[in-house]
């Protein structure tokens, strides 16, 4: 990992497309603007690798038998529900 | 054209060329994988499972997101329209991606990274929500419960 340390206001170049600078620093929170192409897409680290973790879950999961829980979500369905608003 | 695939899951599958859906950057975590059919098994409905012709040992689980959660409601971005050529935001088809652990009553589904299907293109897309209100584990079985015994006081 390439290390660099930043002031408020200093920016980070990465390849020619995309830039990050140093918005504001306050405590221990530091925020980041982010200048790339639309095709590029940027997200938080953590919803990114949550996504990616239930992804690798689901993949794992994917053979068993749903029978059942298919039958009581279709059952839920079909039973009529109180105050249900008019769409 | 038809391409016949020996899959873990499902077994023999006959696939004709209009039913495959290419995601062009796949799945996270799977990136590899960019062809995929969505299969049904009526005993098993309303989910649907989103097989992998890349690698046949892979499929995930799919559920309408509205059958689970019927305030459910996304925007695709649009660089997201863009990249699907959805030519009506509205033409999109929403998925959301299950896992079923051991215990099968603790069922979850990721609200927060839906697949997205454009059906004309059959492109499709896993989008992540900037939206805090989805999260990547929703446990809607016990949500729909929960739901239930407030509309059924005993």
């Amino acid at each position: 990992m390439l290390v660099l340390s930043r002031k408020r206001d200093e920016s980070i170049l990465i390849g020619d497309d995309v830039e990050i600078t140093v918005i504001d620093v306050r405590g221990d929170t530091v925020k980041l603007g982010v200048s790339a192409p639309k095709s590029v897409a940027v997200y938080r680290k953590e919803v990114y690798e949550a996504i990616q973790r239930e992804n690798i879950a689901a993949a794992q999961s994917a053979g068993q038998d749903l029978t059942s829980l298919a039958k009581a979500l279709r059952e839920r369905r079909r039973r009529p529900e109180p105050d249900e608003p008019a769409s | 054209m038809t391409e016949i695939y020996e899959t873990l899951q499902f077994g023999k599958l006959e696939v004709r060329d209009e039913d495959v859906v290419v995601m062009p950057e796949g799945l996270l975590g799977f990136s590899h994988c960019r062809r995929f059919v969505i299969l049904e098994d009526p005993a098993q409905a309303p989910f649907q499972w989103l097989q992998s012709l890349d690698n046949t040992d892979l499929s995930f689980v799919l559920i309408d997101p509205l059958l689970i959660k019927a305030d459910y409601q996304i925007q695709v971005p649009k660089e997201e329209v863009r990249q699907l050529e959805l030519e009506d935001p509205k033409d999109a088809r929403v998925y959301v991606i299950v896992v079923v652990p051991q215990d099968v009553r603790e069922v979850t589904a990721n609200l927060k990274g839906p697949i997205v299907i454009n059906p004309k293109k059959r492109r499709a897309k896993q989008l992540i929500l900037t939206d805090e209100q989805y999260p990547a584990r929703y446990p809607f079985l016990v949500e729909l419960q929960k739901e239930e015994l407030k509309q059924n006081p005993e």
